[in-house]
């Protein structure tokens, strides 16, 4: 009959859970885009004020160590500001799936929390691994 | 390297193509982004890959947001997958030092080149058919529904050879970790080629992915001075803006549409990668 053709339906609860998910992880990933990208815009006003910041050798001579970037940001540095709010977008992943593991806790979910936590450990590794190396 | 005002709008205008461009095929934009800087603006390889990270999480951040809510990604195959592409990051990291990479850039760019194929066969394909759930993917609850606003109607699909493709998806995180680009093709290909998943689930969820992938390496470029500010802010705000105006667009264009823009752009990245692995141009 018709039946057939209708995708399956799915539990109510799960289908509501999902929803509610679904909404905290898009506005997590938004909120961090808006914010990193106004602190960005930010940094590049006052990068364009000093236009001296522009010229050529300044480019590639910028501070890469949250120790710099924190002392650039205390006198307002403008390259310093940028880093910031691309530091913050960088972050944004983590967060989400910080976040996530939360979610499916929440969702009383073990399976994809024990997954997501995996996920998170081998995040974390890889920024330990990262420093080693560098 | 010379900036001025009229680079910096230029970067951004390109940025925001390449951001609308990703936000639709799933990747980070980093195909487009490496080559202008390298070759317009003469920026050294590395800040060029440094700057591609950067296109990569804003690119997946600014599209996955949308397509999260939209329920257009699946988010438990995001994350499921999300094992194998850290997996192989890390994998990627530690081989870094004992691979020569120039003989891994022209394999991967020779395999993207064959990968092609199944797409072009799959041209007339507007979504999968006769696909049943695995068992892993029944355990882990991978079928789902997604509304298709180009067909009208919300359409409901299942996954099949669900462990091959996190075997794929660590050879992408693999790749991505040695290699610093191609990542978003391979998971794009692994999704829609080999798990069956309709073409926008499968950009929408690579899309969602390639943010954590990143993360795994953009700390190390971070410290190591490889993401030069006045040239990433440019980048990150062309790319978020360009991802806000993708999302927008694939809910109107068909899967067919989407494959379409896909099959250019994998060669572009294959070809990417086989003149860097010749060490031929800039790259």
């Amino acid at each position: 009959m018709k039946q057939n053709d209708d995708p399956p339906v799915q539990p109510m609860k799960q289908r509501h859970t999902a929803f509610s998910m679904s909404k905290v992880i898009g506005w997590i990933l938004q909120g961090g885009a808006i914010i990193s990208s106004a602190v960005i815009c930010v940094g590049l006003v006052l990068a364009l004020i000093h236009s001296g910041q522009l010229a050529s050798k300044q480019t590639l001579v910028f501070p890469h160590t949250l120790a710099d970037v924190w002392s650039g940001l205390l006198i307002g540095q403008p390259q310093s500001v940028i880093a910031l709010g691309l530091l913050l977008l960088l972050a944004i992943p983590v967060v989400r799936v910080v976040a996530s593991i939360v979610a499916f806790a929440l969702e009383h979910d073990r399976r994809y929390v024990v997954i997501t936590t995996v996920v998170l450990l081998v995040l974390l590794l890889s920024f330990l691994f990262g420093k080693g190396a560098g | 390297m010379h900036l001025t005002l009229m680079s910096l709008v230029l970067i951004f205008a390109f940025s925001l193509l390449a951001g609308l461009l990703g936000s639709l095929v799933g990747l980070g934009g980093g195909v487009l982004i490496v080559p202008l800087l390298t070759l317009a603006f003469r920026l050294p390889i590395q800040y060029a890959i440094g700057v591609s990270i950067v296109a990569v999480i804003a690119t997946s951040s600014g599209a996955a947001a949308a397509y999260v809510r939209d329920h257009l990604t699946n988010m438990r195959i995001g994350m499921f997958l999300e094992l194998g592409t850290t997996a192989g990051a890390i994998s990627g990291a530690f081989l870094a030092g004992i691979l020569a990479p120039q003989l891994l850039f022209v394999i991967f760019g020779v395999v993207l080149v064959i990968s092609v194929a199944p797409l072009v066969f799959k041209l007339g394909e507007e979504l999968p058919a006769r696909v049943r759930n695995d068992r892993w993917a029944s355990w882990l609850r991978l079928s789902s529904t997604y509304p298709d606003r180009y067909l009208g109607r919300e359409v409901a699909y299942e996954v099949t050879r669900t462990p091959w493709g996190l075997a794929m998806m660590y050879m992408a995180g693999l790749i991505s970790g040695l290699l610093g680009i191609g990542s978003g093709t391979f998971k794009v290909l692994a999704m829609d080629t080999v798990m069956r998943l309709p073409m926008k689930v499968s950009t929408t969820t690579s899309n969602f992915m390639i943010g954590v992938t990143a993360a795994a390496s953009a700390g190390i470029y971070f410290s190591r001075g490889d993401i030069p500010p006045l040239v990433a802010a440019p980048v990150a705000l062309g790319i978020l803006v360009g991802a806000l105006v993708g999302t927008r667009l694939l809910t109107r264009i068909s899967n067919k549409g989407v494959r379409l823009i896909f099959i250019p752009i994998i060669l572009a990245v294959s070809i990417e990668m086989i003149l860097r692995g010749l060490g031929l141009g800039p790259f």
